[in-house]
């Protein structure tokens, strides 16, 4: 009896040992080691597995598209040096030569051709696919290594900016056929990083890639760690642990800012926050309650008291950093007098109670309560449900909800983008319209907007859109959101892009 | 025959009560549990006067006084929204007893039910019911509530399900237990004698028989419970906004940790002294049944 | 005794067998449609009904629980919905630093709880007694993340402002200092309760009479308590830390959420969070056979010390 519990006691020494033992690494310290905070950890390196920012953020370094976006949302050449829309419908792509992926393999057409292939085939079941969804798969045509036809089922004058968007990046059609399903572990591209080390859940290694035909990367490695808490990212930057933190919180925007060793760059993103009302819902399909609502709603208040400097107050249907936004159409301002009286014509006198849905999330979660509190003045009692992300698409989906609270960032920066999955009838429900709105006459510009190529005609159809979508009250625009990056003075040549991702090519460390 | 069993019956009583009696004699010499009780007691008078003693309401917001620290107008500091702590957390008590007591009388009843059932007709039934109950002790508690929120979706009442359907297999084992030692009684075996319905002896006899370790398993768990529930409401699965539920002011509190140390600090140690006094009282309470194991 | 482990093993299976059913019943009653989370938000109705089909998500509940069992015993769990990996290879992935976490947490909990334990119980009724079982209580009666909070408000934000460095990383993983907080802030309420066990068991030992008898003979105290009262006190304390280690996992989840630990416990909230119920549902199977196992190895532990079990199964 007295042996066995000596060997108790002996085993939990050595487990001890071994925790004491395991748990000392040594940091080594490499000169050139840029480590970056993300929100989340990469879901997948296979770009056309994805559809979450964390994961293509990351995956922009590995991988180049055709063309890409710079940071003021023009078009550059990437792979494609250049291009020649050869009709209304097709471009002729004209490719790098002397490109290398990552496994020494040469850049050319076919893997132009497998990508998209691979991205738009059903069976695949890719969640990027829809990106995509306007390229006629079946009729792209190789000219030779170098030269790759594109056409469009049918004239889409946006279509650059989707080829640029992350689901179109070029994968190796070597490396694909090397790790079959493992390729999402195994990335394969022709950027200037590439992987070296992934520790799922905690951080991605990649290491400078040599041979990236844009010159080697200033940094010898680049290590994105996944910190999902908005407060331990900033205290890792400011403590050292990251040179370079995305999604600063609003808490910690002034200690950044004042910080001696840190540089705060907010720059707009493209993305709308908005208040949706399901228009096949009682009352919602009254235009007086919502107007009602928007005369009830105090926009700058809402805006400062949860996003302040996150956020501008939205004043319109699109973001305003999109170049179609038309700046003189929502106009509603706090007007309780008037709010009464909609209400009071409306037959809601006394007021009514609905519910307000939201995903979890802590910044919609203020919003609801705040949105609640002065709904209050109307005697609308609301009542806030909060949903799992997937349970809250498939229930706005299906027009289950009420009020509701979502954003939409049309990272292409074009207002196709921006517009037609929100509020084209065909988008009804989990398309994007969830909020059912059905207007012939902005469909019809919509689909005008889509084919047409001359800028000035595009943005008349779209303005006019906008109007027609402000008279009726599609929904109560809340926030264009601002993003801070918090950089460590160290860092050189950082430039923000207002797609989020922002690129570590040209990135140094002092 | 049936003044006999009456008989029988009432002594049985008298034996109960004087043993409650005598429990609530040694209790009462135990300081640390009285003041256990007594701190129960306060809890729930907050509870009922919340609306008296809080100085603002729980959702009454005020932009201009966002996360202002503890003051004279502000106890213990505003948070996000302007809104004032201390009154969040005073409303909180409602929620937080509420979640208590209503969970544990979810496990208390299904599981005694469950319990008395397996104990009294032993067999297949007691086989099926305490095998059951194992499939979902085997599932870490905490865990199991996640998975159960998670199916029914995140809100107050699916919370107290969730956390009440937990508690059951404890009770069900308690009850099954104590009912086994009780029912071959002779008090029962009268009963049963005189035509009683199964049902009738199980409520009747056999339950307020229990009543000792049931009493004690209940304080001891109401805590517990307190616990788990602010634990999901932590991670987002529990109550929902405006509502003050204390986990779910903890878990707003936590992105403010740097600016605003009293948002998170103050609810928990709300319910730092709410499950501390359970956990006194049924300490005592333990000790008090059982005097073999006060040392 | 190998007859005794084969035993205990088996009885094992049906329990788990019940688990998974359990689980899938949870999950497939769970609103949120996995084949419209795969594809994501923009898809098109028809590329979802198509894979609904693939996943054979329109197949009666029956067939689909069956088909979960079957993959199950090939140690295949599915695909992850989020990453398109296998659920198995997401779990393996997370396991080691949940298990790390535990383990750490275990070792503060038996060095602080046996020691506390032990001196309350040799000087009963003194502060030290007094003290020891209030700590204890508070321990118990404390929400691990409120603890967590607390601890890195002190060691990582005030600390900061005050000394320009961090004592305690408030995030991630990997290294001894990383481990600190979340193992003390996991091990705590473990430790509050093992101190309560022991002391009471220790008490209970102490009065014993070849307790009496090892002192007549003159042995020194040290030596009674350490060697002959210890020994025979610690078994139910394994038995009770034991049947706890349930709680502990479940804090564990909490745990590696506050410090962002790459865990099974993170995996299980992000899953939750994002409707990944195949994940979820592995991630559940996953704890409830560590905890099996972990009580498993507990009563084999005893087994082997306690001679009526061994003569039971000779």
């Amino acid at each position: 009896m007295k042996r066995s519990h000596l060997t108790i006691l002996t085993v939990l020494l050595i487990v001890g040992v071994i925790f004491a033992t395991g748990v000392f690494t040594i940091e080594a310290q490499n000169p050139k080691k840029l480590i970056v905070s993300n929100f989340a950890d990469a879901n997948s390196l296979d770009p056309q597995m994805v559809s979450d920012t964390a994961s293509f953020w990351i995956q922009n370094q590995i991988y180049e598209g055709l063309v890409r976006r710079t940071p003021d949302m023009g078009v550059q050449p990437a792979l494609a040096e250049d291009w020649k829309f050869i009709d209304d419908r097709t471009i002729e792509f004209y490719l790098r030569q002397g490109v290398k992926f990552h496994n020494g393999d040469e850049f050319t057409a076919e893997d132009v051709l497998f990508s998209y292939q691979r991205l738009l085939d059903p069976e695949f079941g890719s969640p990027g696919a829809s990106r995509l969804a306007m390229v006629d798969i079946d009729n792209v045509e190789i000219i030779d290594d170098y030269t790759i036809r594109i056409p469009t089922k049918e004239p889409f004058a946006a279509v650059l900016t989707y080829l640029a968007h992350s689901a179109s990046l070029i994968i190796s059609k070597s490396g694909v056929e090397e790790h079959g399903d493992a390729f999402g572990e195994n990335p394969v591209g022709t950027g200037p990083f590439k992987l070296n080390n992934w520790r799922q859940g905690d951080e991605v290694v990649l290491d400078r890639f040599d041979d990236y035909w844009g010159g080697p990367a200033e940094v010898d490695q680049l290590v994105f760690r996944a910190i999902p808490e908005g407060t331990s990212r900033t205290i890792e930057l400011e403590t050292g642990g990251v040179h370079v933190s995305r999604g600063i919180e609003r808490v910690d925007l002034d200690r950044v800012d004042n910080h001696p060793n840190l540089v705060l760059h907010l720059y707009e993103a493209l993305r709308i926050n908005y208040m949706g009302f399901n228009h096949e819902a009682e009352p919602f399909n009254d235009l007086r309650v919502r107007q009602a609502i928007a005369y009830a709603l105090d926009h700058n208040e809402i805006v400062q008291a949860v996003y302040g400097p996150l956020g501008g107050p939205a004043t319109g249907y699109i973001n305003s950093n999109i170049w179609a936004f038309n700046p003189d159409t929502y106009l509603y301002h706090r007007d309780l007098d008037r709010a009464r009286e909609l209400m009071a014509e409306a037959g809601y006198a006394d007021g009514f109670s609905t519910k307000i849905a939201i995903n979890d999330d802590a910044t919609r979660r203020s919003l609801a309560e705040v949105v609640s509190y002065q709904l209050e003045q109307l005697n609308i009692q609301t009542s806030i449900e909060v949903y799992e992300w997937g349970a809250y698409l498939d229930m706005t989906g299906r027009g289950d909800h009420e009020i509701y609270m979502l954003a939409w960032l049309a990272s292409t920066g074009d207002p196709h983008h921006a517009m037609h999955p929100l509020f084209h009838s065909s988008n009804k429900g989990s398309a994007g319209n969830r909020q059912f709105f059905d207007n012939p006459r902005v469909d019809e510009l919509l689909e005008k907007g889509m084919v047409e190529t001359d800028v000035d005609q595009r943005m008349a159809f779209y303005q006019e859109a906008q109007q027609i979508l402000s008279d009726e009250v599609v929904w109560i625009p809340l926030a264009d959101d601002r993003e801070a990056v918090g950089v460590h003075v160290s860092v050189t040549n950082f430039e923000p892009c207002p797609s989020g991702y922002h690129m570590f090519h040209k990135v140094g460390l002092e | 025959m049936a003044t006999e069993a009456t008989a029988v019956k009432t002594s049985a009583r008298r034996k109960q009560r004087t043993k409650l009696q005598e429990t609530w004699r040694r209790l009462k010499k135990n300081h640390w549990s009285m003041g256990g009780l007594i701190l129960i007691v306060l809890l729930g008078l907050v509870a009922i006067f919340a609306e008296q003693i809080a100085p603002y309401g729980y959702n009454e917001q005020d932009y201009m006084n966002m996360l202002q620290g503890p003051s004279r107008q502000n106890l213990l500091g505003t948070d996000n929204l302007g809104r004032d702590v201390f009154s969040r957390i005073i409303h909180g008590s409602r929620l937080s007893l509420s979640i208590g007591f209503i969970t544990t009388a979810i496990g208390l009843s299904v599981g005694g039910f469950l319990g008395a059932l397996a104990a009294f007709y032993g067999g297949r039934i007691d086989n099926l019911i305490m095998r059951f109950m194992d499939v979902i002790l085997a599932i870490p508690g905490f865990i199991f509530a996640i998975a159960l929120v998670t199916a029914l979706g995140p809100s107050l009442t699916n919370l107290m399900i969730a956390v009440g359907i937990n508690t059951i297999p404890y009770f069900a084992r308690i009850i099954r237990s104590s009912v086994m030692s009780t029912k071959e009684n002779e008090f029962v075996e009268a009963a049963r004698v005189i035509g009683s319905s199964d049902l009738w002896i199980i409520f009747k006899h056999l339950i307020p028989n229990s009543l000792a370790p049931i009493l004690v398993q209940a304080t001891l768990r109401i805590g517990d419970t307190i616990i788990i529930a602010s634990g999901l409401s932590f991670l987002g699965l529990g109550a929902q906004p405006p509502l003050p539920e204390w986990g779910a002011l903890l878990s707003a509190g936590r992105g403010y940790l740097r600016v605003a140390w009293w948002m998170a600090t103050f609810p928990g140690i709300a319910i730092m002294i709410t499950v501390l006094a359970f956990n006194l009282l049924g300490d005592g309470l333990r000790d008090a049944l059982d005097p073999r194991l006060k040392n | 005794m190998f007859r005794y482990i084969a035993k205990r093993l088996i009885s094992m299976v049906p329990v788990l067998i019940g688990v998974t059913f359990v689980v899938f019943a949870i999950m497939y009653f769970t609103p949120g449609d996995p084949a419209t989370l795969l594809l994501g938000e923009e898809a098109p109705q028809a590329e979802v009904e198509r894979m609904r089909e693939r996943m054979g998500l329109n197949d009666p509940f029956l067939v689909q629980y069956g088909n979960f069992l079957l993959g199950l015993v090939q140690l295949d769990l599915g695909l992850s919905l989020t990453t398109g990996r296998p659920v198995f290879n997401e779990i393996m992935n997370r396991l080691p630093a949940t298990i790390r976490l535990a383990g750490a947490a275990i070792l503060v909990a038996i060095l602080i709880g046996v020691t506390a334990g032990i001196i309350a119980s040799t000087r009963q009724y003194t502060i030290y007694d007094g003290g020891a079982m209030f700590i204890a209580l508070l321990g118990v009666s404390m929400p691990n993340f409120w603890l967590g909070l607390m601890m890195i408000l002190v060691f990582s934000v005030f600390w900061n402002n005050t000394f320009g460095y961090v004592l305690f990383p408030s995030s991630g993983f990997g290294t001894l200092r990383h481990l600190v907080m979340p193992a003390i802030v996991l091990g705590t309420a473990h430790a509050a309760f093992i101190t309560r066990i022991t002391r009471s068991s220790m008490l209970e030992v102490l009065r014993q009479d070849y307790i009496r008898t090892a002192r007549s003979k003159g042995l020194s105290n040290r030596i009674v308590v350490y060697v002959h009262a210890l020994r025979n006190a610690l078994m139910p304390v394994v038995t009770m830390a034991g049947l706890r280690f349930g709680v502990l996992l479940g804090g564990s989840v909490v745990t590696e959420q506050i410090f962002a630990i790459p865990g099974m416990g993170r995996l299980l909230v992000e899953s939750v969070r994002s409707q990944n119920y195949t994940l979820v549902q592995g991630i559940i199977l996953t704890y409830a056979i560590i905890f099996s196992l972990v009580n498993l190895a507990v009563d084999l532990l005893y087994a082997a010390i306690d001679p009526r079990i061994k003569v039971q199964y000779k």
